[in-house]
């Protein structure tokens, strides 16, 4: 236990000191291990092994998708399908925004570019609709991690290969917990705006608004089309997610190769665009190497069993740890980035977790979500501070429109934590 | 997941300085061109990883003819991809961060503050090179018993050190451009005292 202390007193010094997760991961691990007297040895063997996986490679593919669907610019066709489908519900514009919001976070994987892709396109209407410039700002912000819980997503994979758990089941595992965080979303932008706007009085015709749908849905068929491919090959069990990945980056090359076809430099641009996912990825995937030195140190020093063995002191009652659980990582996702927080939390969170008798794939829907509230909880808020940068407003006077939203977020992630059948049945029903 | 290309504060975008006078001298030579022809190779790299793995699918799906080689090469490919990308993100400054201290500092006077930041900056490039250096040598040693081993991979029956090679590369790249990351800050610090003594005589 002491030396778990150690190792995270030591990383997040090191953090302080602006040294990158990745290096100050293993330097922790580094000093814990010559005090334990580990041998380290195991540095060059494990670093190269834990990347040596092929699951992990569809952290590269998604990410090389997600840039490429993004610079296929089709947030506006994805709003504009949206908008074709809810126009008619009195506040549709939130509605929208919190739909589109979905659909591009599944498509891009990166909540940072969702919030900053609609809310771009998104703002200056809901400005138009009469909604307050601080509401539509925590609006988009909160809306921009949706698409993470639904597959494919890079936070996902992670946490599935650090639990040993398959990929496809911990994806399909937060589908639930976007869907209810997206429908307290729309029903509270309802109750807050909705409700005041005065009723459509133009008269529904059946016919005109399916024909609407379809006009639109054929503009926008491009981006639904990917993740239904990626859908249909994992849970149909064609193709591994891995392989879907790789799929999902031919299809992006096709859409880009079409969407840039009359700009000029479209090669350069092409080869910049992928020069930055490859140091994106690495910058994400050589924390990956360093974590998992650190895993094998917690799992050579017993920490699991000993912080069990810690917990059961206390309680045994698995209502509580989970509320423990939830508590510290909602902390820790205020101060960390996501991918991290699942490396440090995973390897010895899950143990404990499963001899409490809790699934695995139910915890990591509980750790997803947790951590992805976190992008929207200050101090360190990624999605609030791209969102702030859009609604051209500063932080502080985003926080109480915000805070509106946690109230659908909080009750949620309870949902979520204490009804496993929420996040299992799907995982039952489609991928075993 | 990528919250790094925006720039949001907790997690640092650092301010990349890849060319001008600040890169003068042999490291600072050898610090650029190392991070171009990395970046290069990187790219590369990257594309025939992607579309090694798309012809994978193709040949198992669509031709009915499964490649042997295929799933082992984009999983060697990916470990080298990984650690030049992160000797180019170390040259960049586009490794992930906590960015907790210039959000502490924000309210100190910009000199001032330039001043901290560059001292910190210091300090944990100081860190980095012990760990790195000890890393690169971890690294070494290894290799050096793999090559005793002469163990040749599953698939396509390649010397390990091919593959493995990867980790001694990236920890030797990384360690470099910190190097050179401190030699110009350290410069710069004693620039900056010249140019503060030269204010106060002049003052």
């Amino acid at each position: 236990m002491s030396w778990l202390l150690l190792w995270i007193l030591l990383f997040f010094s090191f953090c302080f000191l602006r040294i990158p997760i990745a290096l100050g991961m293993g330097m922790a691990a580094a000093i814990v291990m010559a005090f334990t007297a580990i041998p380290h040895g195991l540095f060059p063997s494990v670093s190269f092994a834990s990347l040596d996986q092929f699951p992990f490679l569809a952290i590269p593919f998604f990410l090389y998708s997600g840039d490429l669907m993004v610079r296929g610019k089709i947030s506006e066709v994805l709003l504009g399908f949206t908008e074709s489908i809810v126009g008619r519900i009195r506040g549709s514009l939130g509605a929208t925004v919190v739909i589109g919001s979905m659909l591009f976070g599944t498509i891009s994987g990166s909540s940072v570019a969702t919030v900053s892709a609609i809310g771009t396109v998104a703002m200056p209407e809901l400005l138009r609709g009469g909604y307050d410039r601080r509401y539509a700002t925590a609006l988009i912000s909160a809306s921009g991690f949706l698409g993470i819980l639904i597959p494919p997503s890079v936070p996902g994979i992670i946490y599935a290969i650090t639990a040993g758990l398959s990929v496809a089941d911990v994806w399909i595992s937060t589908v639930g917990a976007g869907f209810l965080v997206g429908g307290g979303y729309i029903l509270l932008n309802y109750l807050i705006y909705g409700r005041r706007l005065p009723r459509n009085r133009v008269p529904f015709v059946g016919s005109e608004y399916m024909r609407g749908i379809g006009r639109k849905f054929r503009e926008a068929i491009w981006g639904i089309l990917m993740p239904l491919i990626i859908f249909g090959g994992v849970y149909g069990g064609i193709c591994t997610p891995t392989e879907a990945g790789a799929v999902a980056v031919a299809y992006g090359v096709v859409i880009v190769a079409i969407g840039l076809r009359n700009e000029p430099n479209r090669l350069k641009n092409f080869l910049g665009l992928t020069r930055k996912t490859a140091i994106n990825n690495a910058a994400i995937c050589i924390i990956l190497a360093f974590a998992m030195v650190s895993g094998r140190m917690i799992v050579v020093l017993r920490i699991p069993e000993n912080l069990t063995a810690f917990i059961t002191q206390y309680t045994t009652s698995p209502v509580v740890f989970l509320l423990i659980v939830n508590g510290l990582l909602l902390i820790l996702g205020c101060i960390m980035e996501t991918n991290t927080s699942i490396l440090i939390t995973a390897p010895i969170l899950v143990p404990v977790a499963k001899s409490f008798g809790i699934d695995p794939v139910h915890f990591g829907a509980v750790l997803l979500l947790n951590l992805e509230i976190g992008m929207i909880t200050p101090p360190f808020a990624a999605n609030l501070f791209v969102g702030c940068r859009i609604g051209n407003i500063s932080m502080d006077q985003v926080i109480r429109p915000l805070l509106s939203f946690f109230v659908v977020l909080i009750p949620v992630l309870m949902i979520i934590t204490y009804v496993p059948s929420i996040s299992l049945f799907l995982v039952h029903l489609l991928a075993r | 997941m990528d919250q790094r290309e925006i720039g949001a504060p907790g997690v640092s975008v650092g301010a990349v300085d890849s060319t001008g006078e600040r890169r003068s001298g042999i490291v600072g030579r050898a610090d650029l061109w190392l991070e171009r022809i990395g970046s290069t190779i990187l790219t590369s790299l990257f594309l025939v990883m992607t579309a090694v793995g798309f012809i994978q699918v193709v040949c198992r799906y669509f031709l009915e003819f499964p490649l042997y080689w295929s799933e082992e090469l984009i999983r060697y490919l990916f470990v080298w991809i990984t650690f030049l990308g992160a000797g180019v993100a170390t040259a960049q400054n586009l490794h992930i961060e906590i960015d907790i201290l210039s959000t502490i500092l924000a309210k100190k006077p910009p000199k001032r503050r330039e001043r901290i930041d560059r001292t910190f900056r210091i300090i944990s490039a100081f860190l980095l090179l012990i760990f790195l250096g000890y890393y690169a040598y971890l690294a070494g040693d290894f290799l050096w018993k793999i090559h005793h081993l002469k163990q040749t991979s599953t698939a396509m029956e390649v010397n390990m050190l091919w593959p493995m090679s990867a980790i001694l590369v990236g920890g030797l790249l990384m360690f470099f451009h910190y190097l050179a990351r401190i030699i110009r800050d350290l410069k710069a610090n004693s620039d900056v005292d010249a140019g503060g003594l030269k204010e106060r005589r002049e003052g």
